[in-house]
């Protein structure tokens, strides 16, 4: 008992001293639950002036909370989706678009 | 002992039931969004973190599988100390490379709980039960503080309290007061919940539910999550001091 105490006690140690790293320090895991959820306003079009949703290539319910996610998202889109290219990417807060080979850049 | 070291046995009981229940409703929503054209290449690879390569579908059934035979053995053998250890220590690596594949708070919150579970499977039906110190259940009950309490030290330096975060993961037709209203609703409760916990169980379960039920309707996803999260405050009831036995010398019997 005297052990499995211990390893307890060492398993608390070394999960407050992880959580404590992770709020500190950007992109660690920890718990971080909807703290900060970036304004996503965004429009993707295919070739033909299609709107595509995004959340299309996504499980139901993901829930995007930053830029960063939804520009992978919307690159994975544009190189799966080949044949309906080349897209048009607008995000209505920055001047980010999409080059033809899935490529962003910011044009600020 | 102190009282608060003392676990009710029927409380952990339920604790283990509702802890099943989460692991089972993991699945079913993974099940339910589509998880699987994750796994085909369909869907873009969803908090997949790159260390295990995505494993075929069938490999995925199989998980899901071992993860939903975990979560029925705790609901329906949660007093059979034997079945429940077999359960805790298979599904553990299986959460494990879950967890590799799609990482999520809820994910890591299953894998944790199985963890502590399986240093030391509770025998709730033993007369000793709530006599006997359990390190293993106190680590769930820590580990439910340290949820809320990181996840709510997490908003606080995080600009929650702005009401922005909610107003984008809610919607834009939710004003920003209200927004606003909602973080410092949240953040209190998150903060409220351990110490009525400690101080008061049972509302400290009445506001848990509460809370997780309203995430669960306005966010998807969440669900298993919420779950977990209940099953942990249910842990915290504890057990009556046992009555004392006055002996015939007018002394008291510990």
């Amino acid at each position: 008992m005297a052990s499995k105490a211990s390893v307890c006690r060492a398993i608390l140690v070394l999960n407050v001293l992880y959580c404590s790293l992770a709020v500190v320090q950007d992109g660690l895991p920890g718990w971080h639950m909807f703290e900060s959820v970036e304004y996503l306003g965004h429009a993707l079009s295919d070739r033909e002036n299609r709107a595509m949703d995004v959340r299309d290539w996504l499980p139901h319910g993901a829930n995007l909370v930053d830029k960063a996610e939804l520009r992978k998202v919307v690159r994975f889109v544009c190189k799966r989706e080949q044949a309906r290219g080349p897209f048009t990417y607008v995000e209505e807060d920055s001047g980010v678009t999409l080059d033809n080979r899935c490529n962003m850049h910011e044009n600020r | 002992m102190k009282i608060d070291e003392r676990f009710h046995a029927r409380a952990t009981l339920w604790f283990i039931r509702i802890f099943g229940a989460a692991l089972l409703v993991d699945v079913l929503t993974e099940l339910s969004a589509g998880v699987w054209l994750v796994h085909t290449g369909r869907f873009y690879p969803w908090r997949h973190l790159g260390i295990l390569p995505l494993y075929p579908v069938g490999v995925l059934a199989l998980e899901w599988l071992a993860r939903s035979l975990a979560g029925i053995a705790l609901i329906f053998c949660a007093r059979n100390a034997v079945v429940l250890g077999i359960a805790v220590r298979s599904a553990l690596p299986v959460l494990f490379i879950a967890l590799l594949e799609r990482y999520s708070n809820h994910a890591v919150l299953l894998f944790l709980i199985t963890l502590f579970l399986s240093l030391d499977p509770p025998n709730v039906t033993s007369p000793s039960f709530e006599c006997s110190r359990h390190p293993a259940l106190k680590l769930v009950r820590a580990q439910l503080v340290i949820v809320y309490g990181f996840s709510a030290l997490n908003k606080l330096t995080h600009g929650f309290l702005s009401g922005e975060s909610i107003v984008h993961l809610l919607g834009h037709e939710l004003s920003r007061a209200h927004g606003r209203l909602i973080s410092w609703s949240v953040i209190a409760t998150e903060l409220a919940i351990p110490i009525a916990l400690r101080h008061s169980p049972r509302v400290g379960l009445g506001l848990a539910l509460v809370m997780h039920l309203a995430f669960s309707a306005l966010v998807p996803g969440v669900a298993s999550f919420g779950i977990a999260m209940v099953a942990m405050s249910a842990l915290f009831i504890r057990a009556r001091e046992r009555p004392r036995i006055v002996l015939k010398d007018g002394q008291l019997d510990p």
